[in-house]
């Protein structure tokens, strides 16, 4: 070895280490991330008193709490742990907050507010701190009539929930589903924690199927009120006129179902004729009607991915009914699910990230999901009865579906996607199937 | 009844009873593999460097994604969601505009829970106290840890620091993990703050984000740990300290 050959060897290895020490930097400190699923510890004062408040404060308080708790991201602190006082003062010229007072009991969130009522109207005012940090988050006043004020509680905690994640919970959105309840199978709407249950529809004969357009304002769903031939119908709100729609769709076809696309556009509609069904893609007012599958095989039960492009649905071409993804654009079909042999009822999650549906386990369905690749495939609700109809939570963190688990059919609630904190919403003694989630409310009707 | 606008028609239904027998059987097939053959789950990638070792062996057990269902069955391990290699674009954050004000309040009290007198102080006292009894032992310990120990520098390459820096950064990172709250739906983030530690490990000031994640709820969500630890352990040295925070584990 050449002289020259050890000398730069040698430098090699004085230099290395040299340069490396040369660096006179702080070392940074990596946080590893913990496990999802975090929850915020949340105390809630009892709102100061403008006038009238009476019970209200404490309905409030109550339902500002179960509604955070609904949304699994945050819990409440009991009242008497406490080492400030359990009620707000009032929000304009209250003293500073001392907000170790809080940190030390464990609190992430402070909810304080002031509430007055007379006669027909109440006000909600509630400030809610970011106790770490020590900052004030959100200020909000709500005002409607006192019949009001447990939806104005939700959406408060549903505004507290957004306000510390980013996307607001979800306590204070609506659910269509179907129930016997007054006999005939009719829609009815509740609403996402199973309060404040309406009836919808009355009209005695068999409705199924209620799907939201994305403005939250208009139902569509079957009915077999004329003729007892299923035809799809709408419910509404706002300007817009209920009844029956796309009447001269395809003469004489039976049209199973309905669905809008992410735009609120068009309709994706189960049509059938001879006993063959078909998915069509139609505008909103009838027209411009398309025919999305031409088999000979089933195609039923259309789900659009969040940016319309995709549409999940179900057909039997290769024997058995498995999930199929189409690109609407190029009218592209890929089979998705190759698992079990009665794979239905694909939903797309809001978020795009997972495709929820039924699949036949033993004797009963379980709920699965799949994300659109199909490279993750795993159950999420198992039961030995039937879990059926998943409908996902606007914000993709829940997943709502129908179950005999308990008897008869009923609406239950899980988280997703880790089919975590089971719910029941409905408990009458009657059939309650076919949940469909609404969408986020704008504005507090 | 109910299901009866998608229920499949009679004749199609023999072909099903028949690939049902069909799957049926391959699925049990694949039930008995899963459950006697080897396990799929892949393993838990080792974390490099010797801190972060130290830290997974802390960190709360069970992953939580861990479907749980209610009623006890028989059946193999349910395969446990997991975020697939290649997700597709994450959707547009959505922006949901709050009034969000960014008013700091003076604490009227800055009653802050006393820190808990690290080991250290034990071993310094130990020292003085063998000192003062004539008791000088050779540190044989001493000189065999204060080897440089890699770890990440604040510029993004490796750094050697002491044993005693590498200890503190792992003491740390164990306390600002646990008071980090996470909620689903933040992927592929990462944000480094900048934070002004006091001789006894305060959070001094509120601390300064240097690169931000681009989802302000997540950038909100790390400070809010940091504010939460305070204070930390007892710096090597008081002043400025770079923390980042990535959503996944650094590979």
């Amino acid at each position: 070895m050449s002289r020259a050959r050890v000398a730069l060897i040698g430098l090699f290895f004085v230099a290395l280490p040299t340069a490396a020490l040369a660096q006179e930097e702080n070392p940074a400190v990596v946080v590893p991330p913990p496990a999802e699923g975090g929850v915020y510890k949340a105390a809630v004062q009892r709102f100061f008193d403008l006038g009238g408040g009476g019970e209200a404060l404490d309905s409030v308080r109550a339902g500002i709490g179960d509604a955070l708790e609904f949304s699994s991201l945050f819990k409440v602190l009991p009242h008497g742990a406490y080492l400030a006082s359990d009620s707000s003062a009032r929000l304009e010229g209250s003293p500073p907050l001392v907000c170790s007072d809080w940190r030390q009991i464990g609190a992430d969130a402070l909810v304080e507010g002031e509430l007055s009522q007379s006669g027909k109207e109440a006000t909600v005012e509630f400030r809610v701190w970011d106790v770490s940090r020590c900052t004030k988050l959100l200020r909000k006043r709500y005002t409607g009539p006192p019949s009001d004020l447990p939806r104005i509680s939700r959406r408060i905690a549903d505004e507290i929930v957004g306000a510390f994640t980013g996307k607001p919970g979800v306590a204070s959105t609506e659910m269509a589903f179907i129930s016997n309840r007054t006999g005939a199978p009719e829609v009815f709407i509740m609403g996402a924690d199973g309060s404040d249950v309406r009836q919808a529809t009355h009209n005695k004969s068999i409705n199924n199927f209620p799907g939201w357009s994305p403005d939250g304002n208009t139902i569509i769903y079957t009915s077999y009120r004329e003729a007892h031939r299923p035809a799809l119908y709408v419910l509404t709100r706002g300007t817009q006129s209920p009844g029956r729609v796309f009447r001269n769709l395809v003469p004489g076809a039976q049209q199973f179902r309905g669905v809008f696309d992410p735009s609120g556009g068009k309709v994706a509609v189960v049509i059938s004729v001879e006993g063959n069904s078909d998915i069509w893609l139609v505008n909103r007012d009838g027209t411009g009607a398309r025919r999305l599958t031409n088999e000979r095989s089933l195609e039923v039960s259309p789900s659009f991915s969040p940016d319309g492009h995709r549409m999940a649905f179900v057909s039997d071409r290769a024997g058995s009914p498995q999930i199929y993804v189409m690109d609407l654009d190029s009218g592209n079909v890929r089979r998705l699910t190759f698992n079990g042999g009665y794979n239905t009822a694909p939903a797309w999650s809001p978020d795009g990230k997972w495709i929820a549906y039924e699949s036949r386990v033993g004797g009963g369905f379980d709920l699965w999901l799949i994300d659109p690749e199909g490279t993750t495939n795993s159950p999420i609700v198992e039961n030995p009865r039937d879990d059926v109809s998943a409908t996902w939570s606007p914000d993709s963190r829940k997943i709502a579906f129908s179950s005999d688990r308990r008897g008869r059919p009923s609406i239950f609630v899980v988280d997703a996607p880790t089919g975590t904190n089971l719910r029941q919403l409905t408990r009458e003694g009657s059939t309650n199937t076919s949940p469909a989630w609404g969408p986020y409310v704008r504005e507090l009707r | 009844m109910l299901e009866l606008a998608e229920e499949f028609d009679a004749e199609r239904k023999g072909a099903f009873r028949r690939a049902l027998i069909l799957s049926c059987v391959a699925h049990a097939a694949l039930l008995a593999l899963f459950y006697f053959g080897p396990s799929s789950q892949s393993s838990v990638p080792a974390l490099p460097g010797i801190i972060t070792v130290d830290l997974v062996a802390a960190a709360p057990g069970p992953a939580p994604v861990a479907p749980a269902p209610p009623a006890p069955k028989p059946e193999p391990p349910a395969p446990v969601p997991v975020e697939p290699p290649k997700p597709p674009p994450p959707p547009p954050p959505q922006k949901i505009v709050l009034p969000k004000e960014a008013t700091r309040l003076p604490e009227a009290v800055p009653a802050k829970p006393k820190p808990k007198p690290p080991p250290k102080d034990y071993d310094a006292l130990m020292k003085e106290l063998r000192s003062q009894t004539g008791d000088v032992r050779p540190q044989p310990v001493e000189t065999a840890r204060s080897t440089p120990v890699a770890v990440a520098g604040a510029a993004g390459g490796t750094v050697r620091v002491s044993p005693e820096v590498a200890a503190w950064i792992r003491d740390v990172k164990i306390q600002v993990h646990k008071n980090w709250i996470r909620t689903p739906g933040f992927d592929r983030l990462e944000t480094t703050l900048l934070v002004t530690l006091d001789a006894a490990g305060n959070v001094v000031g509120e601390p300064k984000i240097k690169q931000r994640s681009g989802n302000p709820y997540y950038d909100d969500s790390v400070v809010r740990a940091i504010q939460k630890a305070s204070p930390l352990p007892k710096p090597p040295t008081p002043g400025e300290w770079t923390f980042v925070f990535p959503s996944e584990e650094p590979s």
